[in-house]
């Protein structure tokens, strides 16, 4: 994972480093909240509400569904309601309405 | 062979494992024991598939019931069986971690997580760290 622009910000460098090694260091796990449980991607949510819109910019990238559990811990929020649960893509949907709703660029 | 692999999985080291299949995000190891390769089985995940009549949970016990509601029951050991399918639940500390499914063979398949699908000789392979050990053996028969 490489920051977006080649001046990149400090927080774009650590976020795009932690994601990095969050990724090495759960791939083998199967559940999403298992992958959740990592140093890296708790200092991801560390970083708060400054990185989010790096979380959506990836988010939007990857459709990694696996960013449910930080945005909800920064946010407090929680858009993606029980009916929408099961359906591929329904993460990247509802936290990028989300976003655009409360005026996050990314 | 894959030392990445080996330097997780230890007792992988020195076996004759295969990786059978390129990593995919599509699918996790609860899909593969159950034949599907498009779809993350998967309580924690809203982009996941998960029964309705099973908790969002991922203790062990959780996803004995998960496996029973598909037909498999616990059984004494792994050694083949014809006309039967096994699988191997493990689990660390009550948490479930990885589900192993025997073929025909006698060998084992295992989708490890976001990773590559393996061949490997029996369950113990990838006991030891990661995925803790070996819970419980089930099975049920082969579906038609």
């Amino acid at each position: 994972m490489q920051p977006k622009t080649p001046k990149a910000t400090e927080l774009e460098t650590t976020f795009c480093q932690l994601a990095e090694q969050w990724e090495k260091e759960t791939a083998y796990w199967s559940f999403s909240r298992q992958r959740a449980w990592n140093i890296a991607y708790m200092k991801i949510i560390n970083l708060g509400k400054p990185v989010l819109p790096l979380i959506f910019r990836e988010l939007e990238a990857s459709g990694n569904s696996d960013w449910h559990h930080a945005l909800e811990i920064i946010t407090g929020a929680n858009p993606v309601t029980a009916d929408m649960w099961g359906r591929r893509g329904a993460t990247k949907k509802a936290w990028l309405q989300w976003a655009r709703e409360h005026g996050y660029e990314w | 062979m894959s030392r990445r692999l080996e330097e997780i999985f230890t007792n992988l080291a020195g076996s004759s494992y295969e990786i059978s299949g390129q990593a995919s995000k599509e699918y996790n190891c609860i899909a593969w024991v159950m034949r599907i390769s498009t779809q993350n089985w998967d309580c924690n995940d809203p982009d996941g598939y998960w029964p309705p009549s099973i908790l969002r949970d991922d203790s062990i016990m959780t996803i004995m019931q998960l496996f029973a509601s598909q037909g498999f029951s616990l059984c004494e050991d792994d050694t083949p069986e014809p006309g039967y399918e096994k699988i191997a639940l493990y689990a660390f500390v009550g948490r479930f971690t990885h589900a192993a499914r025997q073929l025909e063979d006698g060998h084992w398949t295992s989708k490890l997580g976001k990773g590559p699908t393996i061949t490997h000789n029996s369950p113990a392979n990838l006991t030891g760290g990661f995925y803790g050990n070996v819970h419980c053996i089930m099975r049920r028969p082969v579906p038609p």
